[in-house]
């Protein structure tokens, strides 16, 4: 069973803008994923579908065989506990620390107090931070901070990431420090969906490769490359 | 204890509940400024708003007052047995519009006349024989109706006169009734003022927490959950702006009452213990309900997925 599927998935937004047009794809469990194209081409708004931010005006959203179901307040809730998700800009709140920051989306999901910090360290020490859990993000360089917010993205162990250009802030050497944290989460096993605009990543890593033009797939490819060969 | 299932959703019930109460109480005092303002732009509202129900419980105090006089008398003839005073008190209360009818003996007239003399002439020295006829004083439901009622009293058996006092009894009528109106007009819009600012405050800390908001929603909190420590949040301001505004308007109050009444005995204010309970109840009402419902609309704005 696919861990992801979008069948015939078209987005519209109210503004008019057909951000997505009959978008057909399956990912596989444990499989990582380069999601690429120009900007504007609706890689943003493929991953907002799949965590339920916005809703297809048309077509069927899986995630873990289930269609995504934004109807109910705790379907949705259900939903993101089994997704991580990781941003260009964090998202960390710049009054908590490390370690809070990364509890917080243990505390706020009701996990028993008494199982936070031991998963919170392990999650820290996977992203390589263990040493600064009591630091403010402000304290922490660009790439420090990304890997705070990849931290709280596996902290409830989810089997799927969704990363939306998770290096798009960051210079070439960091940019490849958060890669290897997120292949790293890949091979043990996690679902792995990454949009980017950097071309090197995706020419040496050699995963597969998504392309987006216009809102359709215009290419995908097993160990594809940033562009297509025939450029 | 009951079955594992229940004791394990209690358990995340407590758990939740003891976040929100953290989380609530630990986010007042970390945007300090922010919450400082809020504290005290509610603070100032319900101040007003407070004030307005002080002034209007003395105008009541005024107009009440001024009711108490507009009654009428109704004069009886001489030699009325106990049968007949009966059934006139009862054709008396018979009339539309009275509310009591009391009987005043002609020996009681004389005591209340003596006494209104301050008690230094005795009546009786003067007269051999009380030269006071009995009477039945009418109390009205409304103060409007009294012309009507002395009209009616006239036409029962056994009245020998009525006076009534109609020309200040309609204006006593017509002052109460636009104190009444234009103070409970005051109050009404005063709170809604104070729901409104309060709202806006709120609405302005929730904005300035927008980014808490979306990672609880991004990371799979439920809707109330997020609601809740905002609930404590708003609840801890309002709360904290209407005690202090209710110390303060207590105390000033008490102050005013104190000189004023010195200065000038004849003014018949309401205590401040008689009234400062009113406006306890509504000042700590109002801030703690409109608090925790003006943050959860707030945040409502921001949970709503597309
Ligand atoms: N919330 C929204 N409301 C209206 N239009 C939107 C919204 N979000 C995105 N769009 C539009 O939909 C189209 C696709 O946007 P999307 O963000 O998915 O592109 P993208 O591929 O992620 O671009 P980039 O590479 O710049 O991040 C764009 O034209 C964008 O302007
Ligand atoms: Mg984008």
């Amino acid at each position: 069973m696919p861990m992801i599927e979008l069948e015939s998935v078209s987005k519209r937004y109210a503004t008019g803008i057909q951000a997505l047009n009959d978008v057909t794809l399956s990912v596989e469990d444990g499989e990582f994923v380069f999601v690429v194209g120009p900007t504007g081409t609706g890689k943003s708004t493929l991953l907002r579908l799949l965590y339920a931010e916005e809703l297809p005006t048309s077509g069927v959203v899986r995630v873990h065989g289930r269609p995504v179901d934004a109807r109910h307040d705790h379907d949705v809730s259900a939903l993101r506990r089994s997704l991580g998700v990781v941003f260009q800009d964090f998202k960390l709140l710049p009054d908590r620390t490390v370690f809070d920051n990364v509890a917080f989306a243990l505390r706020v999901i009701g996990s028993p107090p008494e199982w936070i910090p031991a998963q919170v360290r392990q999650a820290l020490e996977q992203v390589g931070l263990a040493d600064c859990e009591r630091a403010l993000p402000r304290q922490l360089s660009g790439g420090q901070q990304q890997k705070v917010s990849i931290a709280r993205a596996i902290v409830n162990r989810p089997r799927i990431v969704l990363a939306d250009e998770p290096t798009g802030n960051l210079d070439p050497d960091t940019s490849w420090d958060i890669m290897k944290v997120l292949s790293r989460i890949n091979l043990h096993g996690t679902t792995l969906i990454v949009t980017t605009h950097n071309k090197t990543i995706v020419d040496v890593l050699r995963r597969r490769v998504v392309e987006l033009a216009g809102g359709q797939i215009v290419r995908d490819e097993r160990r594809g490359r940033y562009a297509s060969d025939l450029n | 204890m009951g079955p594992p299932q229940t004791r394990r959703r209690w358990h995340a019930t407590a758990v939740s509940l003891a976040f929100a109460a953290r989380e609530g109480a630990t986010s007042f005092c970390r945007n300090g400024l922010m919450s400082v303002a809020a504290v005290l732009m509610i603070f100032v509202t319900l101040l007003a708003f407070g004030a307005a129900i002080l002034v209007l419980q003395n105008l009541h105090r005024v107009a009440a007052a001024a009711e108490e006089q507009v009654l009428a008398v109704a004069y009886l003839r001489d030699g009325l047995n106990t049968r007949q005073r009966t059934n006139l008190a009862n054709r008396l209360r018979g009339v539309d519009g009275v509310a009591t009818v009391r009987f005043v003996s002609r020996a009681e007239a004389l005591r209340r006349l003596e006494q209104s003399l301050g008690g230094r002439v005795n009546v009786r020295d003067v007269v051999r024989a009380n030269p006071l006829p009995d009477s039945m004083e009418i109390h009205p439901e409304r103060p409007g109706d009294l012309p009507a009622i002395a009209e009616a009293a006239r036409a029962v058996a056994g009245v020998a006169d009525v006076v009534a006092g109609e020309e200040i009894t309609g204006r006593i009528d017509a002052a109460a009734r636009f104190v009444r109106l234009a103070g409970g007009v005051a109050a009404a819009v005063l709170a809604l003022v104070a729901i409104i600012v309060i709202l806006n405050t709120l609405r302005l800390t929730i904005v300035a927490r927008r980014t808490d908001i979306e990672i609880m929603r991004l990371v799979g909190a439920t809707a109330s959950f997020v609601r809740r420590p905002f609930f404590v949040e708003g609840m801890i301001q309002g709360g904290v702006a209407a005690m202090a505004a209710v110390v303060s308007l207590g105390a000033a109050y008490w102050l005013f009452v104190t000189r004023a009444t010195a200065a000038w005995p004849f003014l018949r204010l309401v205590p401040a213990a008689e009234a400062m309970p009113v406006v306890a109840i509504a000042l700590v009402v109002v801030g703690l309900a409109v608090g925790a419902l003006g943050t959860a609309i707030s945040v409502a704005r921001f949970l709503r997925t597309r």
